[in-house]
Order: structure tokens, then C-alpha cells, then sequence
């Protein structure tokens, strides 16, 4: 399992709020993936809910293994 | 010629009410109308506050935030009905686009995720602290007047980097700004204008290098856009200007209606005291039903369609946050309090690229003042003389009072 943030994400935490063990807002106001990949799958219902509270949609589930 | 909201809309073309959400009625209880809206006329126009268009339907609203190639904001006025005072430039970044607008975001964004509002935590709760500490000793006080209103301003002026000795000329100003929305206009521009002056007054020290530490100021002064350039003198005015109109009114009106709700219902009290970690559910829960900026506006950047109905160029369109969250295709039980929601995507804080930038600082001060109200007051109630008041406001939905009896009835405990 792999989370791309695309480039319309506006570092507005919300990810960071729903699945905070996953997403980190940095610096760069952009959300980071904080776990190795391998890690994900343990995640999946929050990352699966991050991904629909995104306030502009930049995240994505790929790979989902 | 146009219908009340209580009848039926009149037709030109257009779905057209007599609306405004600060109109009495709508301001003592904004549901009948809205609920009536979501089912019947989704897209409706008012001629009011120079003529606008709302949406009010989850949907919609949440649609549009996100639809930058059809909606702008880079227009000077736009996000807000009611003009307190007439204005040259817009606010920054609210009333910019990409890419300006992300540009402008940058600049502050790292003092306000979630990691770094954790760092303002321990100076929130002394704040929250001493605002409460001032009434032990008394029967009763105004949750809002006289503790979400100077705490809120005091934690803004801390985040922003406005000297902590200036509190209490802030907290008058800043009140005066809040009274003047009920009272009397002219004062709240007076008010407005004096505020102004103070902004200017500190951005003139920052570019002076007389302050020191890490602040919005410090990062608006020393920043430097792509193009190499400094933030000019009415961009920093407009940005600083912006930052505390994001962060004062809408946090006091959260606080102030969490805290009235909380004084009537005792279960979710209990709840919160024996289960900690309810309190972050419900703080979304309050944000959703409470919804205090109820709505926020765009324009059309070209002629366009919406829901079939035809919108000129530089038509405003309001997105009635508001009303979307009490949509009940997509909140089950929408009217009622359910401290427990989750998911809760509620749109209390916008979304799309212009997605509340204080969302974590404000949660993280409601969090703070509601866990320190109910510890220091866990028997507080309804003051019975006095009846909450709804700000009447074009805008924004919150209490402009709140009268509590401080200890349980029958004596302090």
C-alpha cells in the first residue's frame, strides 16, 4: 500500500486529524507520509478516511496491495 | 418585487427570496427557512447586501469550494455579505486566488499546523487559566463577554506577536468591535479603525527590528515572495488584518456556543468528564451544528451554469456553510447533537484550497476553554434571568452574550 499527496494539497491537517499515526503536516504546509509503505495496510480505515476528508482532494491510494 | 422567506419565492428567471441569514427571524432560528431551500430551491438569489446567490445543499457548497476554475475569490468584498467599513484592498489570502493566494499562505502556514499550535498549548491554558481565575469568588459571569472574547483576543495577539502588555487597550478594542455588530455600527468602525491603527503600529515596529521571536508579524515582514520582493505596506495591513478577523470572532462564537450548549445538557457533561477523549467528537459535533462562519462567498469568473440556472460574470455566490452542515443527505439526524459522529465532514471551516488555515489553533483553544470551564465550574448553568442571544449578524452565528451562574444552585460547592 502507498498514499501519494499530490500537488493540491494545502497542508490543512486534516488528514493529519483523522490519522495522525499516518500523516504529519510539515514546514513546507504539505501533509508527509510518516510510515514506510510495509507499515500502511495497519492504517487503512483512517487513511481510507483521510483520504475523503482532504479539503482538496490531494490524497491518494495506490498500490493497494 | 420579492417574497418573504416565510412564502413562496418569486420568479424572474431566478428563484428569488427576501433573505438575509442576519434578518431577525433567521437569527432566532435560521432551520425552517433553510431546510425549506435545500428541498425545494437549492440555488436561490437575494437582492439583499447588493444582491447575491446562495447554495445550500452539502453537495453544492462542497462542490464549489473546490471548483477555483468557475468561483473566485480574488474579488475585494466578496467572502463577506455585510460591509463593516469600505475597504481598497482584500483581505490576504482570503480574498485572493492561486497562485498569489498560496503564495501568501506559506508565509504563515508553518506557525499554524497542528505541531506547532501544540508548541502555544501551555500559554493557551494559562491564559484560559487566568481568564477564570478572575471569577472565583462570584456568582455568576458572561461566558462570552467576559471570558471567550478577551481570551480568544489574547491568544490571537500571542500567536501573532502583539506584546502581551498591550492585552487589556486590545480586549477593549476588540470588544467594542464585538458590541458595536449588536449596538451600533459607527462604534464597531471606530472600534475597526482604531484596531487598524494598532496593526499598523506593530507592523512598523516589526519592520523596525524592534521585536524579536518567531510570530505571523515576524514572518509577514521578513518574508520574500518568488519574485525576490517584500510584502508591501498594505499587503502586510491586509494579511494581519485578515489573521485576526479569521481567528476572533468565529473562535468566540464556537466557544460561546459550545459553552451555552454544555450549560443545558448535563449528560454530555458527564460523558466529557468520565470519557476524556469525547471531547474531541464532540468539538467537531459543536462545529458542525453551530457552523459560526454559517456563510461564505465567491463570484462567478465567467458566465456560468449552476443547477441549470444561468449566473453572469462577477454574480456573487454565497456557500451556505451553514445550511450544508444541517443536510441530512449527508448527516444522518442533522438537527440533533451527536457527540459521537464520526465520520463528521462537516464544513465548518471551509474547504478547497481556502480551508480555515487557523482550523488546528482554533480546536485546539476550544478544546482548552471548554476542559477548563467544566473543571473550574462543573455545576455552571443558565443564568435563569437572562436568555442567550443570537449575534445578528449577516455572516456569522454565535452568542454575543452568555450569562451563567457559576456554582451549583443552592451555594458554592
Amino acid at each position: 500500500m502507498k498514499v501519494e499527496v499530490g500537488a493540491g494539497c494545502v497542508g490543512s491537517g486534516e488528514c493529519e486529524l483523522v490519522a495522525s499515526d499516518v500523516f504529519v503536516v510539515e514546514d513546507d504546509m504539505r501533509a508527509h507520509v510518516v510510515l514506510d509503505d510495509a507499515e500502511l495496510s495497519r492504517f487503512n480505515g483512517v487513511i481510507q478516511e483521510a483520504v475523503r476528508a482532504c479539503p482538496t482532494a490531494a490524497l491518494r491510494v495506490v498500490g493497494d496491495e | 418585487m420579492t417574497e418573504a422567506t416565510t412564502g413562496c419565492p418569486f420568479h424572474d428567471g431566478r428563484v428569488v427570496y427576501d433573505y438575509s441569514p442576519g434578518d431577525a427571524e433567521h437569527v432566532a432560528d435560521p432551520r425552517p427557512f433553510l431546510a425549506k431551500a435545500r428541498a425545494e430551491t437549492p440555488l436561490f438569489y437575494s437582492p439583499r447586501h447588493d444582491g447575491f446567490w446562495t447554495l445550500t445543499r452539502y453537495a453544492d457548497v462542497y462542490a464549489a469550494t473546490r471548483d477555483g476554475d468557475r468561483f473566485s475569490s480574488a474579488v475585494v468584498g466578496v467572502t463577506m455579505p455585510e460591509k463593516v467599513y469600505a475597504r481598497e484592498h482584500p483581505y490576504i489570502p482570503v480574498e485572493t486566488d492561486d497562485p498569489e493566494h498560496n503564495e501568501y499562505r506559506s508565509i504563515i502556514a508553518p506557525l499554524l499546523t497542528r505541531s506547532a499550535v501544540k508548541r502555544l498549548e501551555p500559554a493557551i491554558v494559562e491564559i484560559v487559566d487566568e481568564q477564570l481565575a478572575s471569577f472565583e469568588g462570584r456568582d455568576r459571569a458572561d461566558l462570552v463577554q467576559e471570558f471567550a472574547l478577551p481570551m480568544v483576543s489574547r491568544v490571537l495577539m500571542l500567536a501573532m506577536g502583539m506584546p502581551a502588555e498591550d492585552a487589556p487597550s486590545v480586549v477593549d478594542v476588540t470588544m467594542r468591535m464585538f458590541h458595536g455588530r449588536i449596538n451600533d455600527k459607527a462604534a464597531a468602525a471606530t472600534a475597526t479603525a482604531e484596531f487598524d491603527a494598532y496593526l499598523r503600529k506593530n507592523i512598523e515596529a516589526y519592520k523596525a527590528g524592534e521585536v524579536q521571536g518567531d510570530s505571523i508579524f515576524s514572518r509577514m515582514v521578513a518574508a520574500r515572495l518568488k519574485d525576490g520582493r517584500a510584502l508591501v505596506d498594505w499587503e502586510l495591513h491586509m494579511f494581519a488584518a485578515n489573521i485576526f478577523i479569521a481567528g476572533f470572532e468565529t473562535t468566540i462564537n464556537a466557544i460561546g456556543s459550545a459553552l451555552w450548549w454544555l450549560s443545558r445538557d448535563l449528560e454530555t457533561r458527564r460523558r466529557i468528564a468520565s470519557e476524556p477523549e469525547v471531547i474531541d467528537t464532540a468539538i467537531e459535533e459543536f462545529l458542525r451544528y453551530f457552523t459560526p462562519v454559517q456563510i461564505f462567498g465567491r463570484n462567478a469568473k465567467t458566465d456560468i451554469e449552476l443547477l441549470g440556472q444561468p449566473i453572469a460574470e462577477g454574480e456573487g455566490i454565497f456557500l451556505h456553510y451553514g445550511s450544508a452542515n444541517r443536510d441530512s443527505a449527508t448527516f444522518t439526524t442533522a438537527d440533533e447533537i451527536d457527540i459521537d459522529r464520526a465520520p463528521n465532514r462537516h464544513l465548518a471551516f471551509g474547504s478547497g484550497i481556502h480551508f480555515c488555515m487557523g482550523a488546528q489553533l482554533a480546536r485546539l483553544e476550544i478544546k482548552v476553554a471548554l476542559q477548563h470551564v467544566l473543571a473550574r465550574f462543573p455545576d455552571y448553568t443558565p443564568a435563569p434571568d437572562a436568555e442567550p442571544e443570537w449575534t445578528p449578524s449577516a455572516d456569522q452565528r454565535g452568542l454575543w452574550r452568555l450569562p451563567v451562574l457559576l456554582q451549583a444552585t443552592g451555594g458554592r460547592s
